[in-house]
């Protein structure tokens, strides 16, 4: 099964965080790599949505949108940067 | 100064700017034997920048519901437009393609994206698309008509039949690469890294381009081979903007 890039899932996690993620940051907590949302690997036609970090592929966050609730696991990151702050 | 998505942050929360909403289909143009761009009525449109995209929702009678990711090909002042390459078995693109008249509507949320997004500079611009990847890419290059850098582009299509927007790289002047069938005015093959040192020498003649932003959009395959090509002539990783839609 083929990926696309993170661009695919700015949408749903957007509405999920109620935050802007076009231009969010997340580090990776496998290998350590920053690096936008928009880079990382997206698989879409699982049971939910699955991003992968673009250098070590290990899963950083599933996305589910069920029952009108989005559900997300985010045990493969180790920190998100937001653009959004009042200051 | 343009709108930054920091600023319309601050103004619109992200819930309500992100609402679906309708888009009505207001005119329809068969780009290829198998893609349409699709011209849209949505009210309250705010301009996009070039590069975003939207997200399409389609609901069933059934209450089924598919959503898909449409880069925007028009120009951020233009009526907003995607086109639509229709994907064998796929669930919503034949609709968008074959199915849909002018005057019937659908879901859509956007403009988003902040990362495969063209911020006006006098960098030059070498702008590479394999197939529909050029959505995005038209978006760009008309973004950028009015700006001083130069703008170079690399088109890739199986056949003269399958390639979009051929009249408009054709007056700009594009290299298109046909994959699988011999024609005049084209060149055949895949881009490689002749074509490649091609177009990076067009940009890099007019100015000094150590800044030169290089934005590809297509298949994965297609995307991962150039940015391979890319590496491969010494362009920076952070000079790419990669945009792989599978």
């Amino acid at each position: 099964m083929t990926h696309v890039d993170g661009n695919a899932v700015i949408g749903p996690l957007s509405v999920a965080l109620g935050a802007d993620m076009a231009d969010a940051a997340a580090v990776c907590e496998n290998c350590g790599l920053r690096h936008a949302i928009a880079e990382c690997h997206v698989y879409l036609r699982c049971p939910g949505i699955v991003m992968r970090c673009p250098q070590c592929g290990s899963v950083e966050i599933v996305l589910v949108e069920i029952a009108h609730r989005f559900e997300i696991t985010m045990s493969g990151i180790a920190a998100l940067s937001v653009i959004g702050g009042q200051t | 100064m343009p709108v930054t998505d920091a600023t319309r942050i601050d103004r619109v929360p992200v819930r309500q700017r992100l609402a679906w909403r309708e888009a009505l289909v207001v005119a329809s143009v068969a780009e290829s034997a198998s893609a349409r761009t699709l011209v849209l009525g949505i009210d309250g449109w705010d301009e996009h920048c070039a590069g975003q995209h939207l997200d399409v929702r389609l609901t069933a009678p059934d209450g089924y519901r598919a959503t898909r990711s449409y880069s925007l090909s028009s120009g951020p002042g233009e009526v907003p437009q995607i086109t639509v390459e229709r994907v064998v078995d796929g669930e919503v693109s034949p609709f968008l393609v074959d199915e849909i008249e002018v005057g019937e509507s659908f879901e859509v949320r956007g403009p988003i994206g902040g990362y495969f997004v063209w911020e006006p500079s006098d960098a030059p611009l070498v702008l590479i698309g394999g197939g529909s990847g050029l959505a995005p890419l038209r978006s760009i290059w008309r973004a950028a008509a009015d700006h001083p850098p130069p703008v170079v582009i690399g088109a890739s299509a199986r056949s003269v039949d399958r390639l979009i927007y051929g009249d408009e790289l054709q007056s700009l002047g594009a290299t298109v690469q046909l994959t699988r069938e011999a024609a005049s005015g084209y060149r055949a093959g895949r881009i490689d890294r002749a074509v490649l040192d091609d177009l990076l020498a067009c940009a890099e003649s007019e100015v000094d381009t150590t800044d030169a932003v290089v934005f590809v959009c297509g298949p994965t395959n297609f995307v991962e081979h150039v940015a391979t090509l890319l590496r491969a002539a010494g362009v920076r990783p952070d000079a790419m903007r990669l945009e792989r839609f599978g």
